[in-house]
């Protein structure tokens, strides 16, 4: 079995599924950061799957960003949680309803 | 033509006008009162319009002077213009108005010696003279119309001067009013003159009605002219409108003199000879009737009167009704003519009736005189005098001037008009032989003021001899044709197709008055009717049983006239009476008509304003108040989506984003 785009792409879907998943369901901020990082490389997969099969480099560039991004991404959400863990002494975002209308 | 004004002119204005400032503002506190600072004002005047007199006299026949100055204008450039003009008309004018002023002025130091009022009277003594030259001077219908204005107020101070007592303030009202009817008239004619000749100014007036504006409407210029002349007939006393010059004896006797006699009340003839070109034939046929019948019906009341103001009071108004007929049947010339003279003998009549009065401590009725003769000779002289010129008696001043009017009356086809005028001076000179007698002659009635009585002082005397010399004829001899036969503008303007007689056409009537013109019986006549009329009114007391009350007209003539034709019951039952009932009219109908609805369309708004409070808390207030509380219960709905839970919020986004992706997988595409 010769490996194609679809396999690629299926990891790709269950990879963003799993990570929305974790998303919508954790309580646990640290969770849903894992979750968001998760939909992120699941994207990378797709963009590095794309240009293998296409065959121009421009959308590893866009990998290359985007794991860039996540990084800064991960670095500003552990400070917001390590903000929210100073002020509520847990992280369960539920609790953390201060926006509710 | 026209030539240039002299330049000290204006100031025959200025001196009496200045001299009135200071009697106004300083009066009381000037030694004497300040009457001679006004009488100072008026012999500048006089000194001046008696050199402007000679100056003028000394022009070719037809010029005069004229100067004219921008005043204001109206929006649509409508420009008005003040001016003076001087003519033959105007200097004689002058000189009859600043002469007799200045002697009346004289006179009244002595005659009101002592009166609480002495400065005020004096100051309105000046200010009746400044408006009396402007209107003497004015080239222009409105600063004419402006002096007439002012005359008649000065004339209502004067006569109402010692109003404290309530008839001497009815009367100076009632010939304000009167005289004020006259007005509305000519103001209505200066309307019709404007809006036809865009002008004001008497000669542009002459111009447009030369050059044909009112072609095609005779009928609006006859209605302009009668207009005019109705502002006359209320000034100058004319039926019907005569009624108020008796009653304004009640003023002052120089006053009387002054005002009701030579000058103001003449106002009305100069403005009738000046605006002369612009009459119509029907129009003068109007003027002349008028004036005749005035003749005629004053003398008859004059018959009747006991008090000698009284009786000279309707002297004038006969002998301004001889002036208005002259204009009247086509002779301005004539009736300006007996303006100047009758100036001098009436002005002189009016002061020697003053020093009758003040001999008499302010006796005037003929039931106290008699006999005076003996005790005030130079008064009893000069009053002579001036009776003689007054009846027309040759050698004398009337004799000329009202023979003129006659025989005008005559040449000019008014036939009626002479015998009426033949009649009425027949009345004249038998009023005044009555009048003398009863004052002068016989015995005295009244024995212990005959006792008090006494000659007045020389400032009294003096001016009524200047006013008698003044009443000889050797003066005025050639008098009429130098000073009124050639008018400012009636060479430029002769306006022939609407008047009578050639006199404006030419300047020159052609043929002369002395020369045996009129009915070869007429001076024989004229002069007997004179001569006889002062014997018989005279001779008919000398018998001594009859006296001021007798009744010398036919039973029914005499109540007519004593009654003054009932004119004043006339008019207090038919216009005062009627226009009380109509303001009696109009009260009720304000107190129940306008205010009743004033009140409902109140208590209309009264209700409105409750309902439309109700209206407004119901109504406004409830839609305002529901849709807040909607937009409330919205919100509180919508907020409920506001979870604050950040999963709830991306579930929210994944699904609608889960529907659009199987929409377009599955539906579109």
């Amino acid at each position: 079995m010769s490996i194609g785009p679809y396999h690629y792409l299926g990891l790709a879907a269950a990879l963003f599924a799993i990570g929305v998943i974790g998303v919508v369901t954790r309580r646990n901020a640290i969770g849903v950061l894992i979750g968001v990082e998760l939909m992120l490389n699941a994207a990378n997969i797709n963009l590095v799957a794309f240009s293998r099969f296409s065959g121009g480099l421009d959308a590893q560039i866009f990998a290359i960003f985007v794991i860039v991004i996540a990084a800064a991404e991960a670095a500003v959400a552990l400070a917001i949680i390590l903000q929210l863990f100073e002020k509520r002494s847990d992280v369960d975002v539920d609790r953390a309803r201060t926006l509710r209308g | 033509m026209q030539v240039d004004l002299p330049s000290y002119v204006p100031w025959i204005i200025f001196a009496p006008a200045i001299a009135a400032l200071i009697q106004h503002f300083r009066g009381e506190k000037l030694p004497r009162k300040g009457d001679l600072v006004v009488i100072g004002g008026i012999l500048v005047s006089a000194f001046l319009s008696f050199r402007l007199m000679f100056e003028w006299a000394a022009l070719e026949p037809g010029q005069y002077f004229e100067q004219t100055w921008s005043w204001f204008t109206l929006a649509g450039g409508h420009t008005f213009t003040m001016g003076i003009v001087v003519d033959g008309l105007t200097a004689s004018l002058l000189c009859v108005v600043t002469l007799v002023a200045t002697l009346v002025f004289c006179f009244s130091t002595a005659y009101m010696k002592g009166d609480e009022y002495y400065h005020r009277f004096f100051f309105w003594l000046s200010f009746f003279a400044v408006s009396m030259l402007i209107l003497t001077l004015a080239d222009n219908l409105l600063m004419l119309f402006m002096g007439w204005e002012l005359v008649g107020l000065c004339s209502y101070k004067l006569i109402g001067f010692w109003s404290k007592e309530i008839p001497n303030a009815e009367a100076a009202k009632k010939a304000f009013i009167t005289t004020r009817v006259g007005d509305v008239g000519m103001l209505i004619g200066m309307l019709i003159l404007y809006a036809t000749c865009d002008s004001l100014s008497i000669k542009a007036i002459f111009e447009g009605v030369q050059a044909g504006k009112f072609a095609g409407s005779e009928t609006a210029l006859t209605w302009a002219g009668i207009g005019i002349f109705f502002g006359a007939v209320g000034k100058s006393a004319q039926f019907p409108l005569q009624i108020w010059l008796p009653d304004a004896m009640a003023g002052p006797t120089p006053v009387s003199a002054l005002i009701h006699a030579a000058t103001m009340v003449a106002a009305g003839v100069y403005l009738t000879a000046r605006m002369f070109p612009i009459f119509t034939p029907d129009a003068l046929g109007f003027i002349a009737w008028t004036g005749g019948i005035t003749a005629l019906l004053a003398a008859l009341v004059a018959f009747t009167q006991t008090d000698i103001k009284k009786v000279l009071a309707y002297s004038t108004v006969s002998q301004l009704g001889y002036m208005i007929m002259g204009v009247g049947v086509g002779a301005p010339w004539a009736g300006m003519f007996h303006l100047t003279t009758h100036a001098m003998f009436k002005a002189c009549l009016f002061l020697g009736s003053g020093s009758v009065i003040h001999a008499m401590h302010h006796a005037q009725d003929l039931k106290d005189m008699g006999g005076l003769a003996k005790k005030m000779p130079i008064t009893f002289a000069t009053f002579s005098i001036a009776t003689l010129a007054l009846a027309g008696a040759p050698f004398f001043s009337g004799f000329l001037s009202k023979d003129a009017i006659l025989i005008e009356a005559w040449e000019n086809g008014h036939g009626a008009l002479f015998f009426i005028g033949l009649g009425a001076a027949f009345g004249t000179a038998f009023y005044m032989g009555r009048l003398v007698y009863l004052c002068f002659l016989g015995k005295p009635r009244n024995q212990e003021k005959y006792d008090h009585a006494h000659e007045s002082p020389w400032v009294m005397t003096v001016p009524l001899i200047i006013l008698a010399a003044l009443s000889l004829s050797v003066f005025y001899d050639g008098f009429a044709d130098k000073f009124y036969r050639t008018p400012a503008y009636a060479a430029e303007f002769p306006i022939t197709e609407t008047n009578t007689h050639a006199y404006w056409t030419t300047g020159q009537r052609p043929d002369d008055f002395h020369e045996g013109h009129g009915p070869s019986w007429f001076h024989t006549v004229a002069m007997l009717m004179g001569v006889i009329g002062l014997g018989v009114g005279g001779a008919i007391f000398m018998s001594g049983k009859r006296n001021e009350k007798t009744r010398l007209l036919p039973s029914g003539l005499h109540d007519l006239a004593a009654g003054k034709y009932y004119m004043d019951e006339l008019y207090l039952d038919g216009f005062v009476a009627s226009a009380n009932r109509l303001a009696d009219g109009c009260t009720w109908v304000d107190d129940n008509i306008v205010d009743g609805l004033v009140n409902t369309s109140g208590k209309g708004g009264l209700v409105l304003g409750v309902v439309s409070a109700d209206a407004d808390q119901l109504v406004v207030d409830g839609a305002v108040n529901l849709t807040a509380a909607a937009t409330q219960g919205a919100g509180a709905v919508a907020s409920t989506a506001q979870s604050g839970r950040v999963r709830n919020y991306l579930a929210a986004a994944l699904g609608v984003t889960a529907v659009a992706v199987v929409l377009l997988v599955f539906v579109i595409g």
